[in-house]
């Protein structure tokens, strides 16, 4: 049984960690909050559901059209907000995704209610195969397998290409960045861009299973807070352990004492952990 | 002369790298003392040792009698010494006058006496007619007598000034000689860090030079002057260095 | 004391406008709601404004302190029939005491380390009132009219006593005696700043090492500020129960409440006393103007509004509003000099 709940937890997890990885990105590299990252999720299950709905494409094909969809709704975010206020001093940052944030949500209720959307013809069903004696739900299992291999993704795109040996080296140093000649605004921009496609695939991977309405990212925006300090701020595979860890945390938590207790469970282990290791599992 | 401070066989290790290996002296009352040195050769390391920002890896340090050993920064400055820092770290948002208060309250909850408190710093500072002025706004050389002033106002045994010369000019330099003195015939003692040779040997009492971590040679300025060891080891260096590039 | 008054005579303005409008030109309920929140969550702000704005600790969970002190007040008063009054210094000591509990060991942690720390406090409160049975778990709890709570007191006598015993029906004394508890909290917050604490918390916030070189020990006062801080949260939570007729953990403890604090302070100018009610205006009354222009507010759109009201104030004037007042007022001087030269 035991096993079963941590599957459970394990497959959770990884969507988590897709989710924190993206929200690392722009808190590690240009030291920013960014409360919209909730809502950027949120826009992209909006998003896959309604190219199922009109076009009939499921969420899982449609990904990467969803994903160049937020990539570009974090490239324009930069451009039109965060380039503003990054060198502002104070909250003001955190002030300015804040609004972003109510305008963003507010806009998916305003056109199309505070009503569930649900995807209910999706590709992959909610039927369960057995492995080894565990039950584990088919969507489930894609879109935690989907996760795991975007955020490998997301790690080799910034250990070995340019532009992401580029976004490391802006976030250890901005000024020597500039020096080497690195166009940082240009950094900052796809960096924007990049968390945004994060939580793109991860609004797809999710889409065909949760039901879609203009509070359903809350949840994953705070877990992913959590996520993201847990495992050290700016650090990719912090954020992919720490996910891990928060989903069979979660998972295990609330079988053993209630799943309603489940979540302080999880607010627990943070307060814990962060006594023992103050920048988080991976800082340093 | 009355013993002040004294340091007894401090040794600071940073993992394998030692920065200072087994220095002792002491600073009398009402006494310069100045601590000089090559790059690197561990005076802003003994200077946190012993102000209590980490404890030494071995050693003591006494002030009064007492042993300070690694107690918090904040004891120590309560117990009768403050220090100022290299990189001076002026208190932004907060005006000349209100940094110099905030050094004033250390003796007093009242507001109305740390701002008189802090009237009389300024003035003998020069800073009373930027009083006003805005931390973060000030030039370099205001930044450094801000720093100085502030220290001053916790009303400190041991004045500690960590390299406030740097980056001044030579009316600047000066000034801030002409102040140490002030400060001494107010009674207090100083221990200062500095890299400046020509600036510390008129106004010090004696001189400790440190070299790769080891204190090499203590003693009055003209000794200091002709050791030998000291003029290879910091001296001779620069000298090296110049007739390289000629 | 006349140097005082004119050092403060913004707030005296301010203070004048708060009595005025409510019997003048606001004399709908809809205003007096809109100014009694105003009121409630700029006395948290100020809270807030304490540990955040000064010592320099952002907190992005005083929706707990918040709630605890709607809860103490609201269970000593329907449980034992305790006033309001003896029950929010009740629910003030009891969130200065989790404070410095959980506090006692977490300012070790760096900027944003420590603000999520304070999140998963406020969270796990929520969840915990949220089950807790006997504060009627996610039912809550709906307030009764004095009236029926304590027997034998005849209708008469409790309605001349509304303000005495905080009930709400009676709006316009409860609004006053709000106001007058926001007016202390803005006197001890301006002292606060003043005095020597308030030297030493916004030392801390500008350097560390500085502070603790003038005999500043930064955990003690930041302790402190977040005692304090928690205090006032709970009292105006108190108010918030009072004046909301029911509370349950969703309405009083998640972020989003939390996230209002902040909003108003930093909206407003961030540690600045006049900061917290500035910025609660601002908010509230353009809150209120969207409302009525887009009928009220279940299509979102005065959010959307407000929201980008937001981006474009930050984007703007990255200081606040308070920084667009300094920037008048530097102007307003500079022509006077001008002037007279």
């Amino acid at each position: 049984m035991i096993g079963q709940v941590i599957i459970n937890g394990l497959l959770n997890g990884f969507v988590y960690a897709l989710v924190a990885v993206g929200l690392t990105l722009t808190w590690g590299v240009m030291d920013i909050i960014n409360f919209a990252h909730g809502e950027f999720l949120l826009w992209g299950m909006y998003g896959a559901f309604w190219i199922w709905a009109l076009v009939g494409l499921d969420p899982l094909i449609s990904l990467p059209i969803v994903v160049v969809l937020i990539f570009g709704l974090g490239v324009l975010t930069y451009l039109i907000v965060i380039r503003r206020v990054l060198n502002a001093q104070g909250l003001t940052a955190l002030l300015a995704t804040f609004g972003l944030s109510m305008v963003l949500k507010n806009l998916t209720q305003f056109f199309w209610t505070a009503n569930y959307k649900n995807v209910t013809t999706p590709l992959v069903g909610s039927k369960s195969i057995k492995i080894a004696g565990l039950f584990i739900r088919q969507d489930y299992l894609v879109a935690a397998v989907g996760a795991l291999l975007l955020t490998f993704a997301v790690m080799v795109f910034i250990d070995k290409t340019k532009t992401g040996v580029a976004i490391k080296a802006t976030s250890m140093n901005k000024a020597a960045a500039q020096l080497m000649g690195i166009d940082t605004g240009k950094i900052f921009a796809i960096t924007f861009g990049l968390s945004g496609a994060c939580v793109g695939a991860a609004a797809s991977l999710m889409a065909s299973f949760t039901p879609i309405y203009p509070e359903a990212c809350a949840l994953y925006s705070t877990l992913a807070f959590v996520i993201v300090a847990l495992g050290g701020f700016g650090n990719i595979k912090g954020a992919l352990y720490a996910g891990v860890l928060i989903g069979i945390v979660e998972s295990v938590g609330g079988y053993l004492i209630g799943t309603s207790f489940k979540y302080l469970v999880v607010f627990l282990i943070y307060l814990v952990v962060i006594q023992i290791r103050p920048r988080g599992l991976f800082g340093w | 002369m009355a013993e002040l401070l004294k340091i007894e066989h401090i040794t600071k290790k940073f993992g394998n790298l030692v920065a200072n290996e087994d220095v002792s002296f002491s600073v009398g009352e009402n006494e310069i003392v100045s601590l000089i040195g090559p790059n690197g050769a561990g005076k802003t390391t003994l200077f946190n040792s012993i102000a209590g920002y980490y404890p030494p890896t071995e050693g003591k340090v006494y002030f009064q009698g007492q042993d300070i050993t690694g107690k918090p920064a904040y004891d120590i400055c309560k117990m009768g010494i403050t220090r100022t820092f290299q990189v001076v770290k002026t208190l932004k948002e907060m005006t000349v006058e209100e940094n110099v208060m905030t050094g004033a309250f250390l003796h007093t909850g009242s507001r109305r006496q740390a701002k008189k408190d802090a009237e009389g710093i300024l003035e003998m500072t020069g800073l009373l007619d930027k009083r006003n002025v805005k931390g973060g706004s000030l030039t370099i050389i205001d930044k450094k007598r801000v720093e100085i002033a502030r220290a001053m106002a916790t009303r400190p045994k041991l004045l500690m000034l960590d390299e406030c010369m740097a980056g001044l000019n030579q009316t600047e330099i000066k000034d801030v000689m002409n102040l140490c003195v002030k400060l001494k015939e107010e009674g207090l003692s100083l221990l200062i860090v500095e890299h400046i040779m020509e600036a510390i040997m008129p106004i010090s009492d004696r001189i400790v030079v440190l070299n790769a971590g080891k204190k090499i040679a203590e003693g009055l300025p003209e000794e200091i002057v002709n050791n030998e060891e000291v003029i290879r080891a910091y001296l001779g260096d620069r000298y090296n260095a110049e007739s390289k590039k000629s | 004391m006349v140097e005082i008054l004119k050092k403060y005579r913004p707030a005296l303005v301010l203070l004048l406008l708060f009595i005025l409008i409510p019997i003048t030109i606001g004399r709908t309920t809809d205003v007096h709601n809109v100014i009694i929140y105003i009121l409630i969550y700029a006395m948290v702000g100020e809270a807030w404004n304490l540990i955040s704005g000064f010592t320099g600790q952002t907190s992005f969970g005083h929706a707990a302190y918040f709630g605890i002190g709607a809860y103490t007040s609201t269970v000593l008063l329907e449980y034992y029939h305790i006033t309001p009054w003896i029950g929010m210094l009740v629910g003030g000591v009891i969130a200065a005491a989790l404070a410095f509990v959980v506090y006692f060991n977490m300012f070790k942690l760096k900027g944003h380390y420590f603000a999520i720390a304070t999140l998963c406090v406020a969270e796990i409160m929520k969840t915990i009132f949220s089950k807790w049975t006997w504060v009627g778990a996610g039912d809550g709890i709906a307030l009764t009219p004095i009236t029926g709570l304590i027997p034998g007191v005849g209708k008469s006598a409790v309605a001349k006593l509304a303000w005495l015993s905080l009930d709400v029906r009676n709006r316009l004394p409860f609004l006053y005696t709000t106001l007058a508890m926001f007016v202390l909290v803005f006197i001890i917050c301006a002292a606060l700043e003043n005095s020597r604490i308030g030297f030493y918390w916004k030392a801390i916030r500008e350097s560390h090492e500085v502070a603790e070189s003038i005999g500043i020990n930064p955990r003690n006062y930041k302790l402190l500020a977040m005692c304090i801080s928690a205090f006032i949260a709970a009292i105006g939570g108190t108010f918030f129960a009072q004046f909301f007729k029911y509370i349950d953990a969703i309405t009083v403890f998640p972020m989003s409440v939390s996230m209002i604090f902040v909003l108003v302070t930093v909206l407003g100018g961030l540690g600045n006393v006049y900061g917290p009610i500035i910025g609660a205006v601002i908010y509230y009354s353009l809150d209120l103007i969207m409302r009525r222009l887009t009928g009220g507010s279940g299509s979102g759109l005065d959010q959307i509004v407000f929201g980008a009201l937001i981006v474009l104030v930050t984007c703007t004037e990255p200081r606040g509003i308070m920084g667009i007042v300094e920037r008048i007022q530097e102007k307003l001087h500079g022509k006077k000099k001008g002037g007279e030269a």
